[in-house]
């Protein structure tokens, strides 16, 4: 599925709330990344966020 | 409203009205009736027979027994009464649209075969572009291409907030409109309202613009001919007695006199240079004739001794054919100055609306311009291309062509408003704006009366104005709110229903052994 920029917008802020609450990082991260949004960018791109968007349409 | 439907079916299969009462209390509809047994009907009160019967009516056969055979002989009349259960009746919708051309369908199997999403408009017109060019395949593959991205470029993004760009955009610009009201449209002479004024007005859905107008194309093949031209235009335009004809009045008399012009009467195409009725029609004077002897109060009169004439009548020849003479019925002065306005305004010929129509030269064609409109009656005109015919009224198009014609209409109007004052707007908000005002049937006002005072939410409707009225009949009805909009939820303090704000997250566990 193909997200739009608000859903995705939302998925990387809402995971990256998670991380910076001390959830587990779910990859790799490379050494000196300690940005929640940047690790939640990373984990989206790489697609495992274990979220996904209920659309109403 | 239910409970009546059911009674009426039960009342067109025949069934009598005492078994009707009894059944209505217990059974709200058919469905339910007809697998009822006639043991269950029985013991809501109904004799066994009139039971039967009622399911035989329903058409519930096969579980109906078999009754002493005097008795089928009549079921079976009554049967026979109740009429076949008549073919459903199948709407066909009409298809106006045109047959594809065969360049046109190999287009859309282009796209098909590319998988690109175009719609079918953008087809057509690439089609209408590239027709009758030789254009390789390859070529044409790109353009398809390029078209697609472009396309799917320019698409919004579901939950974007179109509605707010759209004010804006139309707003920014509007800010830089002059507010000077008139300017000409090609024609020196009428007047057309545009500017702030003009989009307000049409965005308002007012039902008369403040200066009507009306384009309007002749025939093909009549359109080079200035006389025939001259002549439709002439009939459109409203010809008063005034305009043909001075009148005079002879105050010691009471009488009236209308002494047709010559000149105003040749002006008008009703005369020839010479002086002779245009062929086919009637001389002025009859004309004129006619339209006044319909006028209430008035009488024509025959015979007037010579010497009563006032000097400048006396020249015009003799009565009928120089000019005409009229008395009020009562012979007052009140009555006679009532007589002279009624003969003034009284139209000889013309659309009712139309006050002036000129003509202006349009690459080799002649086209009528009028200063007033009546698209309905125009249309009526023999010698018009009607299918060109153009008013700038929004509720006459919309009464006359149907709203999707007026929301082309708002489009249209607006886009050359804003045009006219060096402002580009792109048509996509204008867009929005028409099919706001016309999704629902007819052209609506955006605004108080209209979009904005009509919205389902409370808190949106009191956002906008009159706050405390809202807000009070709210109450004492009752109303609820469900905090969709976009208002509402800003007031209540919650993200709104737009952007990101309207997206709701799901989680999404990846299952063990599922790929990637």
């Amino acid at each position: 599925m193909k997200y739009t920029r608000f859903e995705k917008a939302r998925i990387i802020g809402a995971r990256a709330l998670q991380i910076s609450l001390g959830a587990p990082v779910l990859l790799e991260i490379p050494e000196g990344m300690i940005d929640p949004i940047t690790i939640s960018q990373l984990e989206f791109d790489k697609g495992t966020i274990p979220i996904t968007v209920k659309r109403d349409i | 409203m239910a409970q009546k439907d059911f009674i009426k079916a039960l009342e067109r299969k025949e069934v009598p009205s005492d078994t009707i009462d009894i059944v209505k209390e217990k059974y709200t509809n058919q469905t339910d009736l007809v697998k009822a047994s006639v043991e269950d009907l029985m013991g809501v009160g109904l004799e066994k027979e009139a039971a039967e019967d009622l399911l035989a009516r329903l058409g519930k056969k096969d579980k109906v027994p078999r009754a002493p055979k005097a008795k089928t002989a009549s079921r079976r009349k009554a049967e026979k009464k109740q009429p076949e259960p008549a073919a459903p009746v199948v709407y066909e919708i009409p298809d106006k649209s045109k047959e594809y051309s065969t360049f046109e369908e190999q287009l859309f199997e282009k796209c098909a075969s590319l998988k690109l999403k175009l719609p079918r408009r953008v087809v057509l017109n690439i089609a209408r572009r590239l027709e009758g060019n030789d254009i390789s395949e390859e070529n044409l593959v790109k353009i398809l291409k390029v078209a697609n991205q472009k396309y799917t470029d320019h698409l919004m993004d579901p939950n974007e907030s179109a509605g707010i760009l759209a004010a804006q955009s139309i707003g920014e610009p509007g800010t830089q409109m002059t507010m000077r009201t008139f300017h000409y449209a090609g024609v020196a002479e009428i007047n057309v309202t545009l500017g702030l004024p003009r989009l307000i007005e049409i965005v308002d859905a007012r039902r008369i613009p403040s200066t009507p107008m009306m384009t309007l194309y002749v025939n093909k093949e009549l359109s080079g001919d200035i006389d025939t031209v001259k002549s439709i235009a002439s009939n459109i335009e409203t010809t008063t007695v005034l305009d043909l004809a001075d009148i005079e009045t002879d105050l010691h008399n009471m009488r009236l006199f209308i002494v047709p012009d010559q000149r105003k009467c040749h002006q008008k195409g009703l005369l020839d240079q010479d002086g002779n009725p245009v062929r086919g029609q009637a001389g002025p004077i009859d004309m004129i004739r006619e339209k006044v002897s319909r006028l209430r109060g008035i009488v024509i009169i025959d015979e007037v001794a010579r010497e009563t004439l006032p000097p400048k009548v006396e020249l015009a020849g003799e009565i009928g054919v120089g000019y005409l003479c009229l008395e009020p019925k009562e012979p007052s002065f009140k009555s006679l100055q009532k007589a002279l306005d009624l003969v003034k305004a009284a139209k000889v010929k013309g659309v009712e609306g139309i006050s002036r129509a000129l003509l202006k030269k349009k690459d080799d064609q002649w086209v009528i311009f009028t200063e007033g409109s009546n698209l309905r009656e125009v249309l009526k005109i023999d010698g018009l291309d009607h299918t060109r015919a153009y008013t700038n009224s929004i509720q006459e198009i919309n009464e006359v062509l149907g709203v999707e014609a007026a929301r082309n209409s708002i489009i249209e109007e607006a886009s050359h408003t804003l045009d006219e004052q060096g402002l580009s707007v792109d048509i996509r908000h204008i867009m929005l704006v028409a099919d706001l005002m016309t999704n629902d049937g007819d052209v609506k006002a955006i605004g108080r009366h209209g979009i904005s005072g009509r919205k389902s939410s409370v808190l949106a409707r009191a956002a906008f104005e009159i706050t405390a009225a809202h807000l009070l009949t709210a109450a004492m009805t009752g109303e609820e709110d469900h905090l969709d909009g976009v208002a509402e939820n800003i007031i209540v303090g919650q993200p709104v229903t737009l952007g990101t704000g309207a997206i709701n997250l799901v989680y999404a566990p990846v299952r063990k052994g599922a790929s990637e």
